[in-house]
């Protein structure tokens, strides 16, 4: 069995506990326009473009059967074109590492003997795999397959979801995760449509069930300006992990790292403009859910 | 932190490193007063002429005392050993970029007059007169660095424990029995009578030293008030009993140690000596103070007092030395933790103490190490891991487990073996029992591969320096074969040179004050320089393996088994610096697997070139009946390589650096975190490598924020040490407070970085070795 995978991070040390390996499984069903992966969002492999690394040798042109790439008037690939590409000569090709491909075909037996790599890592720190995306339940029959094989093997697993997916996706995974890490971004149905074009009230179901299910959830909250950043609106999000009775809640900042990476894969349009977020929204953020009686912190 | 202590390291922060000639003066006049006398005699005449003469000081807050020049960071000169380059460099020291000093005129105009007088009469006239044939040429293309050339031969780690314990009277009286045995009458007792003369001299020129410090004290006591006049009154007292007798507080005891400590320095100018397992031979006294009562906070500032003495110790280096030791490094090295000769963990208060010290005046000397097995405290973990995420580069950490085994491999006893400490950056050692000739020095391995691949001709220089060995070969085996061949023929050469340069320190300047403290220079009656010692070694290093294990790679892939270029293509875009040939060199660089990126293939080939360099260098035999145990550490030497040695096959334009450190994979080239470059590493033969291999790892501070931060630092430790690799240091900073600390110095004069087994002041790096500090593989948190 295959999956797309478009990245994998060993040393991760902020998705889960201890020292991990994190995969990160490609195609999202939200299209958050603040993503700081937007190669994750398609489902397809693509490539990513460096301006700063290429020297201009047109070895990739010459490569693509396709005639995807034009070096005039400015380096531009033809993301249509080039959709269902299996062969991508032209990232071969690229000796400087301009063009890297985001979103490869892996098998569960190749991914297991890469986390096994660090193994020693994960006993001296308690840590192990987590399994990202995208979202990486929109590969559900792998995603499982993936987590059960490691349990075998005595690996601790996490599980990052955004949980807009299928409730019998979610469920499948149930004995096979130590951690999940659930997103809350918004509670409110219109808001979070607009701007992800998720479903909260199905989302908050997922979560609630899971947790029912007798997972163990750290509940994570994205505090993005403009859009979940005030603080009845934090408070909103707290009042679902306390009913939920998720106990354990991080807040992550907005950040514009992800920015440049828009250009990389040629989107036409970048992330909406939004103003910095500051420090004090996120202490204040943590305060309200320590308020609510939940143990917050900034992660 | 005590408020005297953190006066005292302002002062000290703020002091600026000059140029002391007053040492020159006492020797060059002693040279003349005892010209008559044999080596072991004239040197023994010297130090005692200094201990006498020597301007001393006590400073404002100080209550461990002990000066090695006329002010605090000044460095002596020592004419004894060259004085060539001091000459030719006066006009430049207080203007240079690294390693800059401040000389006064007059220091400038005594110093001008003073060194001619001394010109044919160093140890380094006589080394390079008899130099071994073929050595000129191989060391002006830097193919291996002579390091111990221009001044004493240092890196040691003796016996601190016999001074504390017994006092000079002891070591006096075992003298002297000895010297009754010995017969005049002997031929072979001759220079024997001699050696325990000299000791005799150098032990009681440390007490009048000792004494004139008690006077001072006293005297300084008279002209002051209250809480400092008791101060000056117990100084005086202490410096009345050690070092002559065996220190019973722990003031005695540190003071011990520093007055021999400081003698050492002032004797010779040799850069890592080193204090070794100092919490165990200081414990005792710290019990019985806690037992009487004193509190651990005052034994604390004692301690803090003393590292600041630390910091002062000073060694003027010629412009190439002050750009390989870059920001003024002594390399102190003193080690806590670890077993004791039965195996048991023996750490104690005083190792967590000086985690503490360490932590919190954040100096750049002591060189801090700590000693890692399976069993290992607890909280001396933890406090070493404060330590290292404080961000200045400490604690070196050493594994028991494996240099315990390399240790035992080169012939140590078990016990010997498990009291280890280490001297200078990672090399292991016995402390007061083994003369290991870590100055040895460096071998440029890059260097070696350029001129396997022009047929013994430097490119650079455009000048024959080593074999032929032939411009084709028929496949990798073969082309592998001759690059071990010309590897062995400069090897050769670099040993008969070290020869040389014992030769002459032997002979000029033999050590009689080592020698007192290093087992058995009194027993057999022979001095340290001379084979004395009970363990013997000479040990060279390493520098620029992972270069080399990425270069022979890609070698191997597109020269022999793609065949995408021939080897005189290879040779044409090397010698062209890769200029018009962009593409290839990427290819070079990308499309074959490198060293630290957790690869076997790559990893493989990196440990092949590296156990072939250590079991190459063995075979050969040292002075003083040593053997050749190599090490792949490169201090900051690979700073030195860069403009002698041409493009490589991996990629590496002219103007990059080699790898630095020992066994860190090159500069911005392990992508795939710290986990993977870390068993790269482990996958080497570190058994092998028996003078050290030395890993630096960078990391950005919020990949250690926090609680779990710290347990996932000791963590990575833990795993990474479980794999079987000998050593690892974090420097924990980030890039975006370097880059600032360069534009702004001002505000970063207590930055202290890891360079490689050693951590100095930031802003007192040159451009080159701060910009590949930032270059260096930094692991966020992802």
């Amino acid at each position: 069995m295959e999956g797309i995978v478009f990245d994998i991070q060993r040393f991760c040390v902020h998705d889960g506990p201890g020292i991990r390996t994190t995969i990160f499984l490609k195609g999202c069903p939200l299209h958050c326009d603040w993503c700081c992966n937007p190669e994750s969002q398609s489902p397809f492999p693509q490539p990513l473009y460096d301006s700063q690394k290429c020297i201009g040798c047109g070895s990739c042109m010459e490569a693509c059967s396709r005639e995807a790439i034009s070096l005039t008037p400015t380096y531009k690939i033809a993301v249509e074109t080039c959709r269902d590409c299996k062969t991508h000569e032209c990232v071969k090709e690229c000796y400087g590492e301009a063009l890297t491909l985001a979103g490869r075909a892996y098998t569960v037996e190749e991914l297991l003997e890469l986390v096994e790599r660090d193994i020693s890592f994960y006993e001296s720190s308690q840590g192990g795999l987590t399994l990202s995306g995208g979202e990486a339940l929109l590969q559900a029959d792998f995603a499982v397959e993936l987590l059960r094989q490691s349990k075998e093997r005595g690996i601790h697993t996490a599980l990052e979801t955004c949980s807009a997916c299928s409730w019998e996706s979610i469920r499948r995974t149930l004995p096979y995760v130590d951690v999940y890490l659930c997103d809350v971004k918004h509670t409110d149905p219109d808001k979070l449509r607009a701007e992800t074009g998720g479903n909260a009230t199905e989302i908050l179901e997922h979560i609630a069930k899971l947790r029912d299910g007798g997972a163990f959830i750290l509940g994570r909250i994205p505090v993005i300006p403009d859009f979940n950043d005030k603080d009845e609106e934090i408070a909103a999000i707290g009042r679902f992990f306390v009913e939920t009775g998720i106990l354990k809640v991080q807040l992550l900042a907005f950040h514009r790292m992800g920015e440049p990476k828009y250009k990389k894969i040629f989107k036409e349009r970048g992330p909406k403009e939004r103003p910095a977020l500051p420090r004090q929204v996120l202490e204040r953020g943590v305060r309200i859910l320590q308020d609510l009686g939940l143990e917050a912190s900034i992660g | 932190m005590k408020e005297r202590v953190s006066r005292l390291r302002m002062k000290n922060l703020n002091q600026q490193p000059e140029i002391c000639s007053e040492r020159a003066v006492l020797v060059t006049k002693a040279y003349e007063e005892f010209r008559d006398l044999p080596a072991p005699l004239l040197r023994a005449r010297t130090f005692e002429k200094l201990m006498r003469e020597m301007t001393i000081y006590i400073g404002e807050d100080e209550r461990i005392v002990g000066n090695q020049a006329r002010m605090p960071k000044g460095s002596p000169i020592y004419p004894e050993y060259s004085v060539d380059w001091i000459m030719k460099e006066l006009d430049s020291f207080d203007k240079r970029e690294a390693g800059r000093y401040f000389i006064s005129k007059e220091n400038q105009e005594i110093l001008r007059e003073l060194l001619p007088k001394w010109r044919g009469r160093t140890t380094k006239d006589r080394a390079l007169a008899i130099l071994p044939p073929g050595a000129r040429e191989a060391m002006d293309s830097q193919a291996f660095l002579l390091s111990p050339l221009s001044c004493g031969l240092g890196h040691i780690s003796v016996n601190y424990e016999r001074l504390i314990e017994y006092g000079l009277t002891g070591i006096l009286d075992e003298i002297r029995e000895r010297m009754e045995q010995c017969s005049p009458k002997k031929a072979e007792d001759v220079e024997r009578h001699m050696f325990y003369q000299a000791c005799q001299i150098v032990c009681n020129g440390m007490l009048l030293f000792a004494d004139r410090f008690a006077e001072l004290a006293l005297e300084q006591s008279r002209q002051s008030q209250g809480k400092r006049r008791e101060e000056l009154e117990e100084i005086a007292r202490v410096c009345k009993r050690v070092p002559r007798y065996r220190a019973e507080t722990f003031q005695e005891a540190l003071q011990s140690f520093w007055f021999l400590h400081l003698c050492l320095q002032i004797d010779s100018n040799g850069h890592s000596m080193s204090p070794g397992r100092f919490d165990q031979y200081t414990y005792r006294c710290y019990k019985q103070d806690l037992e009487a009562g004193k509190s651990p906070e005052e034994l604390e500032e004692l301690l803090g007092c003393l590292w600041v003495k630390f910091a002062e110790i000073g060694k003027l280096r010629d412009a190439l030395g002050s750009l390989a030791f870059g920001g003024y490094p002594m390399f102190q090295n003193l080690i806590v933790g670890g077993t004791d000769s039965q195996g048991r963990d023996a750490t104690n208060e005083v190792s967590l103490l000086c985690c503490k010290v360490t932590a919190e005046l954040k100096l750049s000397q002591p060189s801090l190490s700590v000693r890692w097995h399976k069993d290992w405290d607890e909280g001396l973990k933890r406090a070493a891991a404060e330590v290292a995420r404080s961000g200045i580069g400490m604690p070196a950490y050493f594994n028991d487990e494996v240099i315990i085994p390399i240790l035992r491999k080169i012939g140590c006893s078990r016990e010997d073996a498990r009291n280890y400490c280490e001297v200078g950056c990672v090399e292991p050692h016995v402390a007061g029992k083994m003369e290991g000739m870590y100055s040895t020095g460096f071998t440029n391995l890059c260097k070696i591969l350029e001129i396997t691949i022009f047929n013994g001709v430097d490119p650079v220089r455009k000048q024959k320096v080593g074999l032929e060995v032939g411009e084709e070969f028929a496949d990798f085996e073969s082309f592998y074969q001759a690059y071990l061949k010309q590897q062995d023929y400069i090897m050769g050469i670099h040993a008969a040179a070290v020869n040389a340069v014992e030769y002459a320190h032997s002979t000029m300047c033999p050590t009689p004050l080592v020698s007192c403290f290093v087992d058995d220079c009194l027993e057999k009656g022979v001095d340290v320089r001379c084979g004395g010692a009970h363990y013997n070694y000479t040990s060279p290093n390493a520098v620029g393996l992972a270069n080399l294990g990425d270069a022979l790679l890609a070698v191997k892939r597109k020269v022999y088994e793609e065949k995408k270029f021939t080897m005189d293509k290879l040779r044409q875009m090397l010698l062209a610096d890769f200029q018009g040939y962009e593409r290839e060199r990427l290819e070079l660089l990308h499309d074959v697997p490198k060293f630290g990126n957790d690869n076997p293939e790559a990893d493989a080939m990196t440990r092949r070139a590296g156990e072939d360099y250590c079991r190459q260098f063995k075979e050969y035999s040292g002075y003083r009946g040593a053997s050749f145990q190599p090490g792949l550490q490169s201090i900051s030497a690979h700073a030195l390589f860069v403009g002698s040695l041409g493009a490589t096959p991996d990629g590496r334009t002219r103007a990059m650096l080699v790898s630095d450190g020992g066994v860190s994979p090159a500069q911005g080239r392990d992508k795939k975190g710290p986990t993977a470059s870390m068993l790269s590493v482990a996958r080497l033969n570190h058994l092998e490598a028996t003078n050290g291999a030395l890993l630096n790892v960078k990391f950005h501070p919020l990949a250690v924020k926090g609680e779990e931060g710290l347990a996932n630092l000791c963590a990575l430790t833990d795993a990474f040490f479980r794999q079987g690799a000998q050593h690892v240091q974090y420097n924990i900073v980030d890039s975006e407070t370097l880059r600032d600390a360069q534009v702004h110095p001002e505000n970063y004069r207590d930055l202290v970085v890891r360079v490689a087994g050693f951590s100095v002041l930031f802003t007192t790096l040159d451009a080159v070795l701060q910009n590949d500090i930032i270059e260096r593989t930094q692991h966020g948190c992802i």
